[in-house]
């Protein structure tokens, strides 16, 4: 009786820390759609990128923190979506539909990025998959005649009709996080982010559970590709003008922060890691040196101090139970009862 | 054609002593350093101040050394030593994340202009039949292969010999009473005094400065690359060869094509051989 009792208890606050959860993701969208009328031009511009880089850390995160792979093409991946969608444009695709073009591409482009994954692992891989970005990112600059070379590329902005272009621009990332974050999430807690975990821990072995290792690690390679050629287009609408060197060191040292600060192999790391990064280079921009300084300490300091990142401090404080006494006590019951 | 040559060794000697530098430190403590060219590239910065203030050369080169190897030594104990425990990734990470404060802070401290540290033969050249040699070049070609050897030198010594074994296994290593801790503590001091060198050498003969640390880096990494990141000779012959075939192809090519050919040079290594070209060739105890 008092063990079905108890089973009854945490399942009603099981419930409950559902309900609550939702409750929290439709409040925080709600804000977020918000924002466009609530906030100035630059902090709305700063929130857009926020986003931005969200989406991309989302997909890096994906590779890095789930498959354990180190790849490090994810910033050329980015500048692939930017590049390509603004020139889709140029050729009269209209804008929405050139977010899936570009993500299939980069997407493709990235399985075969992934190939050295067969036989390289570690650092190893790391240093193939770099020099390989680091050669996108010289095509881009070599091919003036697509891309303007060092120069630079215009990028046509795509408003929605009614709504002022830079709120727009909003809207559109916004959803594409909101249905991004959706989208991995639900995978990553079923059975592709228990399979992704099995193979970086298991390697070759997992072909004794029936699962090619080899498979998931390409398929982590796509969609991390594809996750970052879209932020990618969504960052070419919002700078309005891209150049190669957006897309060097300067931005995968970043991303890299992104994705540890905001802790590697968790679901709402990409979004803090974002938050945090993008706060930093407001915070430091005007004064050169000193941000890159910054970035630097902060990625050493983080992973000295914080191996699991921003988000295993909330876990921490979700550990301790006090949220759980304040769940408790809503749902009714008391501590006494549901060790009872 | 040879006068290409001749500055594709000088520039792959600052290429080899790199990768040594980046090998020495994989070899014993077993770190992927992308800090290396701006260590060396602080000592470098250190010298030149030194020398304008008016100390002469050859004590100004001695502390650029001496700087570059205990900045390396300082790097190890205050921040990798900790995070040895968590493997490679870390480790990784936390070097670039390195290179970048370091690379900031000599900016902020010396400016992003280029500089050179002049040395007594800058700009004497040699008439060798036809053939125009600088000394710089003649000091460049000599003191890397001197490296190189030198620290071929060292890794056949009984220090190198427990440096091998940590390399080959850490925990029996310690079982039979080697201090892994202090050798790589030597490690990482000897990759610094080699970087400085490689910097060192490429400021007497050009310019150095803040961007030009963050290519170094990336040759000396194909340059490791070539020796599978553990072979000395393979990453000596593997940087010399980079330095040549860079230079032919600016020459013949195009210089905008340098980058990309080298990095196309990792990739293959990478995918056809990934225990670098020499592995097969097998040179004793090296």
């Amino acid at each position: 009786m008092a063990i079905a009792g108890a089973e009854a208890v945490t399942d009603q606050s099981a419930r409950a820390v559902q309900r609550t959860k939702g409750l929290v993701a439709v409040v925080a969208l709600l804000l977020l759609f918000a924002a466009p009328f609530v906030l100035n031009s630059y902090l709305l511009f700063v929130l857009n990128l926020t986003l931005v880089y969200a989406v991309a850390t989302l997909g890096f995160n994906l590779l890095v923190g789930w498959s354990g792979q180190i790849g490090l093409a994810h910033a050329a991946l980015f500048a692939i979506g930017a590049y390509g969608s603004a020139i889709a444009m140029e050729q009269g695709v209209p804008f929405l539909v050139t977010i899936p073009l570009v993500g299939l591409a980069a997407g493709g482009l990235a399985v075969l990025i992934g190939f050295p994954a067969i036989r390289l692992t570690g650092f190893f891989l790391a240093i193939a998959t770099l020099a390989l970005g680091m050669a996108i990112v010289e095509l881009l600059k070599g091919a003036r005649a697509v891309t303007g070379g060092g120069g630079g590329l215009n990028v046509e902005v795509f408003t929605l009709p009614g709504i002022n272009g830079s709120a727009s621009t909003y809207f559109i990332t916004l959803a594409v996080a909101a249905v991004a974050f959706f989208l991995v999430r639900r995978s990553l807690i079923g059975r592709f982010g228990r399979t992704l975990q099995a193979v970086r821990h298991l390697g070759q072995l997992s072909g004794s559970l029936g699962i090619s290792a080899l498979r998931y690690r390409l398929l982590a390679f796509g969609l991390s590709g594809f996750i970052a050629a879209i932020a990618g287009s969504l960052y070419g609408q919002l700078q309005t003008f891209v150049f190669p060197a957006m897309f060097e060191m300067n931005l995968l040292v970043p991303m890299l922060v992104m994705v540890f600060v905001g802790g590697a192999g968790s679901h709402w790391g990409p979004l803090i890691g974002a938050a945090f990064a993008v706060v930093l280079i407001e915070l430091f921009q005007d004064l050169g040196d000193l941000q890159a300084i910054a970035y630097g300490v902060v990625l050493m300091v983080a992973i000295a101090v914080l191996p699991g990142g921003l988000v295993s401090l909330f876990a921490t404080f979700r550990d301790s139970r006090s949220i759980g006494r304040l769940l408790a006590r809503r749902t009714g019951s008391t501590r006494s009862e549901v060790s009872g | 054609m040879l006068q290409t040559v001749l500055s594709g060794l000088e520039s792959g000697s600052w290429f080899a002593l790199l990768g040594l530098a980046i090998v020495v430190v994989m070899k014993a403590a077993d770190v992927p350093n992308f800090a290396m060219a701006e260590i060396g590239l602080v000592a470098t910065y250190v010298g030149t101040v030194l020398n304008a203030a008016g100390i002469s050369f050859w004590p100004a080169v001695v502390v650029t050394l001496v700087i570059g190897t205990l900045l390396a030594i300082v790097i190890d104990l205050a921040l990798m030593r900790k995070l040895a425990k968590y493997g490679h990734f870390p480790l990784l990470l936390m070097t670039i994340g390195l290179s970048l404060a370091l690379n900031a802070l000599i900016g902020l401290i010396w400016g992003h202009e280029p500089r050179s540290f002049t040395a007594p033969w800058s700009g004497n050249h040699l008439d060798l039949g036809g053939l125009d040699v600088s000394w710089a070049q003649i000091v460049t070609i000599a003191a890397g292969a001197l490296g190189a050897i030198g620290i071929t030198a060292f890794f056949r010594s009984p220090m190198g010999a427990q440096m091998r074994a940590v390399a080959e296994n850490r925990e029996t290593a310690r079982l039979v009473g080697v201090n892994a801790g202090r050798l790589s503590a030597i490690a990482w001091g000897l990759g610094g005094l080699i970087a400085s060198m490689a910097v060192m050498l490429q400021a007497q003969s050009t310019l150095v400065s803040t961007h030009s640390a963050a290519s170094l880096i990336i040759y000396g990494f194909v340059a490791a690359t070539m020796g599978g990141f553990v072979s000395l000779f393979g990453t000596f012959a593997g940087g010399l060869a980079l330095g040549i075939i860079q230079q032919l192809v600016g020459t013949y090519i195009s210089t905008s094509a340098q980058f990309a050919v080298a990095l196309l040079a990792v990739f293959l290594v990478l995918m056809l051989r990934p225990g670098g070209f020499t592995k097969g060739m097998r040179l004793r105890d090296v």
